[in-house]
């Protein structure tokens, strides 16, 4: 595989400045850009520093002891971090705190970014319909962010984000103050990304088995699984403390199988063993 | 040369809305340096009422009231200081049983919250009358530094946003369980305990917002200056009127001071 397509994380630790274990420790993995990549974990599980690291905060906003590689294809955090972040697009957490604060209307918003990066009013303008058309934004773009629910804030930011086409996306948690129909059509405007490389921490196992290519599983710093969801969820399924996609816990009750002899995680796969009984 | 739908747009807008930012900051800056030039108390409450006027015109005046309250506890507690130990305190005013308060004193505090009530009133004018892009924008357009921009804004909007702040802290006590707070006491007995998180959530969110700025290039030098939309009412006659103003104001402050 041609080493720009990439993503190489090489023994990464973490260690924040005053605590004395590691936020991360001794991760390695490698997988192909273009791809989707949930990335699940219980609490304190080291997911938001993972984020962190893979969108550059960590160290160079923020302070902290990081040893080991980070390579997103061609960029590193660690290296010309300037260079870096214009390639990578980031939703925090904490989404409110995200908005510039200096932008009257959710159009000022999403412009803001491109702004900064140089684009013209006019080249500016159109990106930001595009991104709020995609956010199911685009009867909201006169009001004021901050007039906005907790759900149409997290869509807010992501648009912020999208509007410069980003060739990464790394998103923690995007969808936490959804209502069930905003994170429906999220996860289905996500599964419809192609070519761009996407991290998204979510909660939401069952719609990141539908969706992700990968699923990393992290506890207490460590990375204990990565590879396929189905591949994933079967191996972490006994002996972790995590939760698992209804898809799989159905079909374990009901000990339906696939050939290979695990049990599905997406609703397809589980039709498709009913399917095959019959 | 102006457009015909900028001109109906600009003839459309109200009065306050035709002056452009940097005059209503330089008006800010007479307003306060003219305060501290004047030392009648009279002379001030002339001042305070050409404030009023200046937000009534506008009307803004009922939204300013409330930071007028928010300021009134300070300057309650002022007259009350140096009405008390001032240290020329030489004129009996009144007494409260034992307790003499003085003339001098809070002829003082009373002159000390005149000057507040000014820039506090003021700076309502600025901020109700106009939005901060606006302001970002203008000022940007005037050949200020974003990085300028940004500073000046955010501690132009800090006091609203820890108001806000304020009023979601209270709300979750309210609904633990703590009643409404009706008196001024009452309400600062509640206030004293949570300033500290107060504080705190509010420098949280800086700092949040700090990370975020950095990740959307903030600082990038590639940066496209927006286009104003909206022309102004005589902006540059007014920001060398009122610039002229400010620096006679500042040296017949600095000329009492000498010869005081």
């Amino acid at each position: 595989m041609d080493a720009n397509q990439q993503i190489v994380l090489d023994n990464l630790s973490v260690r924040y400045r005053g605590e004395d274990e590691e936020a991360l420790k001794g991760i390695s993995l490698t997988a192909k850009t273009g791809q989707i990549i949930g990335i699940i974990g219980n609490s304190r599980s080291g997911k938001t520093t993972l984020c962190d690291v893979l969108s550059g905060i960590i160290p160079n906003i923020v302070s902290s002891h990081v040893s080991g590689t980070v390579r997103l294809g061609e960029f590193s955090p660690f290296e010309a971090f300037d260079e870096y972040n214009f390639h990578t697009g980031v939703v925090l957490q904490n989404t409110a705190g995200q908005l510039s604060g200096l932008s009257d209307t959710v159009f000022d918003e999403i412009a803001f970014g491109l702004i900064n990066q140089g684009m013209s009013e006019e080249e500016a303008s159109k990106s930001v319909v595009r991104a709020a058309c995609q956010m199911g934004l685009e009867d909201l773009l006169e009001q004021a962010p901050d007039t906005l629910s907790g759900g149409q804030t997290q869509r807010l930011a992501i648009a912020s984000e999208i509007a410069f086409d980003p060739e990464f996306l790394i998103m923690d948690d995007p969808t936490s103050q959804m209502d069930p129909v905003g994170r429906k059509e999220f996860f289905e405007w996500l599964a419809g990304c192609s070519e761009k490389t996407i991290f998204i921490v979510s909660n939401e196992v069952d719609d990141l088995c539908e969706i992700a290519d990968q699923l990393w599983v992290l506890e207490k710093g460590e990375l204990i699984a990565s590879g396929k969801p189905l591949d994933v969820i079967n191996q972490v399924a006994e002996g972790h403390d995590l939760y698992l996609p209804v898809v799989y816990r159905m079909a374990k009750e009901l000990g339906k199988k696939l050939p290979s002899g695990l049990f599905p995680v997406k609703l397809s796969e589980l039709k498709g063993c009913f399917d095959d009984q019959n | 040369m102006e457009k015909p739908e900028m001109m109906q747009e600009n003839l459309t807008r109200p009065w306050h809305e035709r002056i452009d930012p940097v005059t209503k900051l330089l008006l800010i800056a007479v307003l306060t340096l003219l305060s501290f030039v004047l030392t009648n108390i009279f002379a001030e409450a002339a001042l305070i009422l050409a404030t009023i006027f200046l937000l009534l015109f506008s009307g803004k005046l009922g939204s300013s009231m409330k930071a007028l309250g928010f300021c009134a506890f300070m300057i309650l507690t002022m007259l009350l200081i140096q009405g008390l130990f001032y240290p020329h305190n030489e004129t009996l005013a009144f007494s409260l049983g034992a307790i003499a308060f003085y003339q001098e004193g809070l002829t003082y505090a009373a002159l000390l919250g005149c000057r507040i009530i000014v820039i506090v009133l003021a700076t309502n004018f600025f901020m109700r009358t106009t939005t901060i892009s606006e302001n970002a924008k203008y000022l940007e357009n005037a050949g200020m530094k974003y990085k300028t921009v940004y500073l000046l804004m955010s501690v132009c909007y800090i006091l609203p946003q820890m108001m806000q702040n304020l009023k979601k802290i209270q709300l979750a006590q309210r609904a633990r369980g703590i009643g409404e707070q009706k008196s001024l006491i009452q309400k600062f007995k509640t206030i004293l305990p949570i300033l500290i998180p107060l504080v705190i959530k509010t420098l949280d969110q800086s700092m949040s917002r700090s990370i975020s700025l950095q990740l959307r290039n903030f600082e990038s030098k590639k940066r496209t200056v927006r286009a104003l939309r909206r022309t102004y009412l005589m902006d540059k006659m007014f920001h060398r009127a009122l610039g002229l103003t400010s620096i006679i104001l500042i040296g017949c402050k600095v000329w009492m001071l000498i010869n005081k």
